[in-house]
């Protein structure tokens, strides 16, 4: 044991650090000089002192805690504070090791500010410090709590409150007052609340912002314990807040405008008594506002409205008024600039008590305009001529007089009724297969042809418009409808059709009897006329000239007769025999025409000339026998040297206008409807050929073609025919 | 031409019209060919005459038949019909001679192989020439095929 405390003496004075030897009981049984003159203390003084006895940061038991951890773990290294011979405390750096079972080495170093062994270390570590604390943007202090002394401020504090102020009175530099603040939280943070923190927010009366404040307690180098304020700028999110509240306190503005609207109880000048009242915005200067609903004449003034200058208007949108505005004033004489004076929150609400103001107005014309409307309807229903039904999606019906006049019926007898019931049970069909297709909307509206049942069981014919009105939902709602009542004009109508029925049964009748009677009347009349020119060959001569000169006479009226009758047959076929339509190219028509009538063309030298001819739809023969019929005319009517025609064709609408113009003997005007007359003739027989047939046929060709022919003719001088031929006729597929 | 017995052109000239008969006759007499000229009055009497029927018992097998389409009894179409469905007689020509000018009864001939169809001329004179052309052109003209009936020349 002794040669083990004397190793240990050897070791504490040959070591360059202060040095303790301390036993299990937490005694020191052996220091070094180092320590004496670290401490002052002689070494004597120090034997048998207990380790809490010099250091001022532990007590007995931290003691004992320190000791057992480090005969566990064999070493420790902390920092601490130890009390110097004259009082004062050196901070200091302690390094223990177990030495044996009983015994412990504790190496401490002097790392106090300012004192020789920890000066640089010091340094340095203050330097990083600094450096992070000047860079923050919180606000640090610290100050003495009994003295209120400013000890240290960081370089955002140095900012607001400038930079002489260590020594300061916190209260002095901070608040510009004399005494300490009567909000001061030392109390919360010192006496027993020591190593709490206390957090709490306050807005800073000098310079108006608000902050969030971390106080505490901490020990200074004095080793006393001094304030520490550690406070955070929350301006932004303070103002955040308050905008927030400043929303809420619009809505409910809005809200409440819109409560005062669309109260019935009270009258219309009231409510916007009380909106006005209700109107000062500015949050910011509610005691300066003045505010102001202004319809053309008809002011509505906050009450404490006196004679403001204007700050804002708002021009409101209703159709009632010449004018309607929202005035904002402010009674300050001083506010020289206003356009600022308004913040875009009391602007947003003042727009939305604009929109609030403008539906209501918009609401009220609506309503009443809709009142109008069914007013105007209603007696439109009730006083109309023309028969009024509102039917329901089930059937049932609303009628006005005039259509319960119809039916024979009273309205409230018709009301009674089913439409099923008052409808002819042979339209039903056709009825409720368009209902169904309005329903399914298909379509909106139908108009047809149905009858009803006269109360009396008479078949009453209308024509009927129906509409089927649909709800903002689309839904299926009732069917308004017009009926007409039409059975005399279906009288009319019926019995037009049969007359038109009779007259062209009688027509075709006609047109078979023209046929079969030129047809059979041929039989007879062949034989007639053959026998006639039998007779005439075989005994000409043979009798006396009397007798031969009424055998010719014979003969010749059969051959006439045979003439005229073939005429009249072609004449009767043109309607009921003719052939279908196809293309046909009018220069190939004309073309074959030229070769046919080649010997008559050279015989009497007629120049014959044509315009471009187009392709038609048509009954080829008939074209062909038109042409051939009006060239032929051209050709035998014209004793000129030269004589000379022309075919032109005018593309007009829906049609085309040909035109054969000659140079012939002309007719004269009273003949221009005349000559298309059967057997018409304007020239005798010995001078022209002819049975006064051909223009007759023409016109009856051209009509059967849809078109008109005239004739425009100077006498003596030339005729030109002109005929239409419809574009529109359909080529047959036969 | 002497030295053979030349049996006459037997004609079958169905026709109900007595002027048209005489004046087929009148036209016939002239013709350079012999001929022999039976006439009937309707499409009966032509079935009658052909199957040797009736009163026709020991009529001659026809060398040509001139046709009428509107006749009583058996119409005209239908004597064409039957003759030109039986291997007996279809060989004989037909000759349509009418008054009807209706574009179906000629298409309708045809179809039934008429041989050809001619409309009756209105004019005496152009009748006459018609006779003459047919008798002239089936008997005189065309070859047609021998043995047939009781020919054997």
């Amino acid at each position: 044991m002794d040669r083990a405390i004397n190793r240990l003496k050897q070791l504490t004075n040959s070591s360059m650090d202060g040095l303790w030897v301390v036993d299990n009981t937490g005694t020191l049984v052996e220091v070094n000089d180092t320590y004496c003159k670290m401490t002052g203390y002689k070494k004597d003084d120090l034997i048998n002192l207990k380790v809490y006895d010099l250091d001022v940061m532990e007590s007995s038991e931290d003691t004992e805690r320190r000791m057992a951890a480090i005969r566990e773990r064999g070493y420790d290294r902390f920092t601490t504070r130890h009390k110097t011979r004259t009082g004062k405390t050196i901070e200091v750096e302690i390094t223990a090791v177990l030495e044996g079972d009983e015994y412990m080495l504790a190496f401490i170093k002097n790392i106090t500010w300012g004192e020789d062994d920890g000066l640089k270390r010091y340094d340095e570590y203050q330097s990083d410090i600094l450096t992070i604390l000047d860079n923050l943007e919180d606000i640090i202090y610290v100050a003495d709590p009994d003295s209120y002394e400013l000890l240290y401020v960081n370089k955002s504090f140095t900012k607001f409150w400038g930079t002489d102020v260590i020594g300061e009175k916190c209260y002095n530099v901070l608040q510009q007052r004399e005494n300490p603040c009567p909000f001061c939280t030392n109390n919360k943070i010192f006496g027993n609340k020591i190593g709490e923190t206390y957090i709490w927010e306050f807005r800073n009366e000098i310079t108006g912002r608000w902050y969030r404040c971390s106080d505490k307690a901490i020990r200074w180098k004095s080793g006393d314990y001094v304030r520490m304020e550690l406070a955070t700028d929350i301006t932004a999110q303070k103002e955040l807040q308050f905008k927030l509240n400043e929303r809420l306190k619009e809505l409910n503005f809005a809200y409440k405008s819109l409560d005062y609207l669309t109260d019935d109880s009270i009258t219309e000048d009231e409510k916007f008594s009380l909106i006005s009242n209700e109107l000062p915005p500015a949050f910011q200067y509610p005691e300066l506002t003045c505010s102001k609903i202004v319809f053309d004449n008809k002011e509505f003034c906050s009450t404490n409205c006196t004679n403001p200058e204007i700050a804002y208007e708002l021009k409101l949108d209703i159709p009632q008024f010449k004018s309607a505005i929202i005035r904002i004033g402010t009674l300050d004489q001083n506010v020289k600039d206003t356009s600022k004076w308004l913040i875009p929150e009391e602007l947003d609400m003042l727009n939305g008590l604009k929109r609030n103001i403008e539906n209501y107005f918009l609401f009220k014309t609506s309503g009443q305009k809709l009142l109008e409307s069914e007013n105007k309807f209603r007696s439109f229903f009730e006083n109309s001529v023309i028969g009024k039904s509102v039917t329901g999606i089930d059937g049932s019906l609303m009628v006005n007089q005039a259509f319960a006049d119809m039916l024979g019926y009273t309205k409230d007898e018709m009301g009674k009724l089913n439409w099923l019931e008052v409808t002819y049970p042979d339209d039903i069909e056709e009825s409720g297969v368009l209902v169904k297709e309005m329903i399914a909307g298909k379509r909106d509206s139908a108009q047809f042809d149905k009858r009803y049942l006269h109360k009396n069981g008479k078949i009453v014919w209308t024509t009927v418009s129906s509409r089927l009105h649909r709800n903002k939902e689309g839904e299926p709602q009732y069917f308004i409808t017009a009926i007409s009542n039409i059975s005399e004009k279906k009288i009319a109508e019926k019995k037009l059709r049969e007359v038109m029925g009779k007259l062209q049964e009688s027509n075709r009748e006609l047109e078979q009897f023209a046929y079969v009677a030129s047809h059979d009347l041929q039989e007879p009349l062949r034989m007639v006329s053959s026998y006639t020119q039998l007779l005439a060959k075989r005994y000409h001569g043979n009798l006396d000239d009397k007798a031969d000169t009424y055998i010719y006479y014979a003969v010749d009226g059969a051959k006439r007769m045979q003439i005229l009758i073939n005429d009249l047959l072609e004449y009767s076929r043109i309607s009921s025999r003719g052939q279908a339509f196809v293309k046909v190219d009018m220069h190939r028509v004309l073309g074959s025409i030229l070769i046919q009538f080649k010997n008559r063309i050279e015989e009497k030298r007629a120049i014959i000339t044509n315009d471009p001819l187009p392709s038609l739809n048509a009954d080829a023969s008939q074209i062909d026998r038109l042409f051939t019929n009006l060239l032929s005319n051209a050709l035998k009517f014209n004793n000129k040297k030269t004589p000379e025609i022309h075919i032109a064709c005018n593309d007009k609408d829906g049609f085309y206008e040909f035109s054969i113009s000659d140079n012939g003997v002309g007719i004269q005007p009273e003949y221009f409807e005349k000559i298309f007359t059967i057997f018409q003739r304007l020239h005798s027989r010995d001078k022209y050929e002819g049975t006064g047939i051909g223009l007759s046929i023409c016109k009856r060709i051209v009509q059967r073609h849809d078109g008109t022919i005239w004739v425009n003719s100077e006498f003596g001088k030339g005729t030109t025919f002109y005929f239409t031929i419809s574009k529109n006729l359909e080529v047959s597929d036969e | 031409m002497s030295e053979f017995t030349v049996k006459p052109a037997q004609i079958l000239l169905v026709e109900d019209n007595p002027g048209d008969v005489q004046l087929t006759k009148e036209a016939l007499e002239n013709c350079k060919m012999l001929n022999t000229l039976h006439v009937v009055m309707d499409g009966e009497e032509a079935m009658e005459f052909l199957y040797n029927k009736g009163k026709y018992q020991e009529a001659p097998v026809p060398d040509i038949i001139i046709l009428d389409l509107n006749l009583p009894k058996i119409d005209g179409r239908e004597v064409l019909r039957r003759v030109k469905n039986d291997d007996k007689f279809k060989t004989i020509p037909i000759v349509i001679l009418t008054t009807s000018k209706a574009e179906e009864d000629i298409i309708k001939s045809y179809e039934y192989h008429a041989n050809c169809y001619i409309t009756k001329p209105l004019d005496l004179e152009n009748f006459i020439e018609v006779v003459k052309a047919i008798e002239n052109f089936w008997m005189g003209i065309v070859v047609l095929p021998q043995g047939s009936g009781e020919k054997d020349g």
